[in-house]
This record gives C-alpha cells, sequence and structure tokens, in this order.
C-alpha cells in the first residue's frame, strides 16, 4: 500500500494470477475434490489461492458446465464434490495448448525485454 | 456470540444476497467451507476468516453476477441527466413570476430520478437482450469551433433586437404591434430606469453582440472568445433573473408581469444555455490538430 492505494504491482500480479485460476483449478479436478481440500492442493504446489475467490469460482465453473457436483456424507460432515465434466475436459484440454503455446511466448518477449 | 454464530450470521447474509433458487445451496455449502476453515477456532478466528473472505454483497457478486438497475458504463450518463432535468425545474424564488413550491420542486426532482431510473434500467436490458442492435454507430463529427453564417446572423439579429426592445421598449411594441399597445403602457418605473438596475444589461448585451458579430471574421471561435461569449452569458442571464425576481420594471401591473415573465423566460434560455457551455467546455475534445501540437510540445 502507498498512500493509502493499493501497490499497482500487487494489483497486476493479482490480475496475472486470476487469468490462470481457470486453468489451475480443472487441472486439479480429474479426481472429485471438496473446496477446502482443492485449495490445501493448489497451497501445497505453490498456488494459493483465497478461499473467497475459490470457492465462488467452482459454482461458477460449475454453472457453465465444465463441472459436475455433488453432495458427500463420508468421514466428516456434509461436502460438496466437484470434478471435471466431458465439457470440462474438453476445455481443459484445448486451454492446456493455449497455455504451453502462451508460455513459450510470453518467454521470449520476457527474456528480450530483460537483455 | 461463539464461532457457530459468526459463521451462520455471515452465510445468511451472503445468502440474502443470491437469488431464491441458489441461496440454500450455496449456504450450505458455504457454511461447510467455513466450518472447516475454521478447525475448531474461536469467535475471534471465526470473524478473521469471514472478514478474509469479503464483504457478504462482494462475495454474493462472484457467486451471482448482480444485474446492476442502471449499468456501470451509463452511470456518467445518469447522473449528467439527472443533473440537467434538475436545471430544469422551475425556481422556487417566490419573488419570480414562474415559482413553484419547494415541495413541488422536491417531487418533480423525484420523480425526474424515477423516470430515468426505469429509463436506463430498460436500457440495459434491451442492451443486453438485443446487443446487435446496439452495437457503436458512427455519428457526424461536428466542428464547433467552426462559426456557421446561416446561424449566427439571425442570433445577432435577435440579440440586437432584444436590446433595442429593452431600451425602447414603447415605441417597438407599438411599432410591432401595428399601433393597438399604447407606448405609455410601457414606461419603465423612475427606479428601474435609475443606473443602478437597467444600466447592466444595456451595457452587457451590445458587448455581446459585438461578439457574436466579430466572430464572423475569422470564422472560428478561440479559446479566449469561447471564454468571454459564457461570461457575457452568465453576467446577461443574472440580470435578467435580478429584473425578474426584484422590484418592478413598468408602471403599469400587467405590462409589468409579461416584462418580468420575459425576463426569466429569456434568462433561464441563457443560463441554461451558459450552462451548456460550460459542460462542452469542461469536457473539450481538442481537434486532432490541435492534440498533435499539445503533444509535440
Amino acid at each position: 500500500m502507498k498512500n493509502g492505494q493499493p501497490d499497482p504491482a500487487d494489483k497486476l500480479e493479482q490480475e496475472l494470477r486470476r487469468g490462470v485460476l481457470t486453468l489451475a483449478v480443472l487441472s486439479q479436478l480429474r479426481d472429485a475434490q471438496y473446496g477446502y481440500s482443492l485449495r490445501q492442493a493448489l497451497a501445497g504446489k505453490d498456488m494459493p489461492i483465497e478461499e473467497g475467490t475459490l470457492y465462488p469460482l467452482l459454482r461458477r465453473m460449475e454453472e457453465q458446465g465444465l463441472l459436475k457436483s455433488e453432495w458427500r456424507i463420508e468421514d466428516g460432515p456434509p461436502r460438496r464434490y466437484y470434478v471435471l465434466s466431458p465439457e470440462g475436459r474438453k476445455v481443459f484440454e484445448r486451454l492446456s495448448t493455449n497455455w504451453r503455446g502462451l508460455v513459450g511466448t510470453v518467454e521470449k518477449l520476457v527474456t528480450e525485454g530483460e537483455s | 456470540m461463539n464461532a457457530g454464530d459468526v459463521i451462520e450470521s455471515y452465510v445468511r447474509d451472503v445468502a440474502s444476497h443470491l437469488p431464491r433458487g441458489e441461496r440454500t445451496d450455496v449456504a450450505a455449502e458455504l457454511r461447510s467451507l467455513l466450518t472447516e476453515e475454521l478447525a475448531g477456532g474461536d469467535a475471534d478466528g471465526a470473524l478473521a476468516i469471514v472478514r478474509r473472505f469479503g464483504r457478504p454483497a462482494d462475495v454474493a457478486a462472484r457467486y451471482h453476477t448482480p444485474v446492476a438497475v442502471v449499468d456501470p458504463a451509463d452511470t456518467r450518463s445518469f447522473v449528467l441527466a439527472a443533473v440537467a432535468g434538475a436545471l430544469l425545474i422551475p425556481s422556487t424564488n417566490p419573488r419570480l413570476p414562474f415559482s413553484i413550491d419547494q415541495y413541488t420542486a422536491s417531487l418533480l426532482f423525484l420523480a425526474w430520478l424515477g423516470v430515468l431510473t426505469v429509463v436506463f434500467a430498460l436500457k440495459g436490458w434491451a442492451a443486453r437482450r438485443w446487443p446487435e442492435r446496439f452495437q457503436w454507430k458512427p455519428s457526424k463529427v461536428q466542428d464547433y469551433d467552426a462559426v456557421r453564417v446561416v446561424e449566427q446572423l439571425p442570433l445577432v439579429a435577435i440579440l440586437t433586437f432584444y436590446e433595442a426592445v429593452y431600451l425602447w421598449p414603447g415605441p417597438i411594441i407599438h411599432l410591432l404591434s401595428g399601433g393597438h399597445v399604447d407606448p405609455a403602457v410601457l414606461t419603465y418605473t423612475a427606479d428601474f430606469a435609475s443606473l443602478l438596475r437597467m444600466l447592466w444589461f444595456a451595457l452587457f448585451m451590445p458587448v455581446l453582440i459585438a461578439l457574436e458579430a466579430a466572430v464572423l471574421v475569422p470564422g472560428r471561435w478561440t479559446r479566449l472568445t469561447r471564454m468571454a461569449e459564457i461570461m457575457l452569458f452568465v453576467l446577461t442571464a443574472t440580470q435578467l433573473g435580478w429584473h425578474a425576481s426584484y422590484g418592478d420594471i413598468f408602471t403599469n401591473v400587467e405590462a409589468d408581469r409579461g416584462a418580468r415573465m420575459a425576463c426569466q423566460i429569456l434568462g433561464a434560455a441563457l443560463a441554461l444555455t451558459a450552462a451548456y457551455k460550460i459542460y462542452r467546455e469542461w469536457g473539450r475534445i481538442p481537434p486532432p490538430d490541435s492534440t498533435m501540437k499539445t503533444v509535440a510540445a
């Protein structure tokens, strides 16, 4: 924070992470997970996501048809589990391809910018 | 209040901002997730978690994009239309010939805001429903600094007419009415004819007329002439407003009422024109040539 205003670099970093959030979530949902366990899994892989961002995102992705969900009672309270839908699998494959291309391109640009 | 109460209160606040159909399900999931995040903590821990989660209305907006009555992109137009409407509401000054009471003025303004809200809400709905019909279309680019002779000459003539009527109301109205109006009816009161009251408009108007005529020569308005015009519009409008609200103008009661009405209407027209010109000047986008000059400088 500078003079009560958020640091522009922080905001840009947040936007950058937000852009890849959907792909990160899709990548972790081949097997069903509930919100809290998914957040822990992502944090464990150096991709911490605020709970206030992740949980609503899961619902929106379900509305978009990318995820399926169901309530389960296993070893604890009832939890809503999310897993990729067939449409979600296709989108994940497509986004993964785009991501790899994008990483290569941006990496070249960043390297040029640094040199 | 224990930790469970804090979470329950938060969950209910979030759910209350959601569509009815989603409330129960989202509330159940959110309750379960927050309880898991809390991991047996106390009320302070629960408060810290829900505060990190965000304001209930913001969180609800992440679950379900709320429909805005007025689209954020239209907010500026909405505010401008509201202000323009407020300027058109008649004055509440009881000394003016046309005036309304404070209650009616407030009611008119609230009604105007209501109409605007409905119109903007319908526009937003229609734009979302039929986006192809609301695509941007190019409009004619107007050169506001160009002086158009066909508009400027009549303006000079009208202003000159006002000045003439102001200086010699009796003879001119007598002539225009074909002799039906007795010039004696249009005799100024001694108070109005004194230097303090009558003089200023009589002085400002010729300066305005000279300015409106002078810009015909270069054929373009400059920043100086635009500012001078706005200042003269404000000064003449103020004078007319003063005439309309302060003391008698003519010795004849009916002629006086008519004159004060005319002063109020003309003053209001000049004031609104000045307000429009100030707004245009404030939000002025320089033409391409001058922009390049500014950048180069």
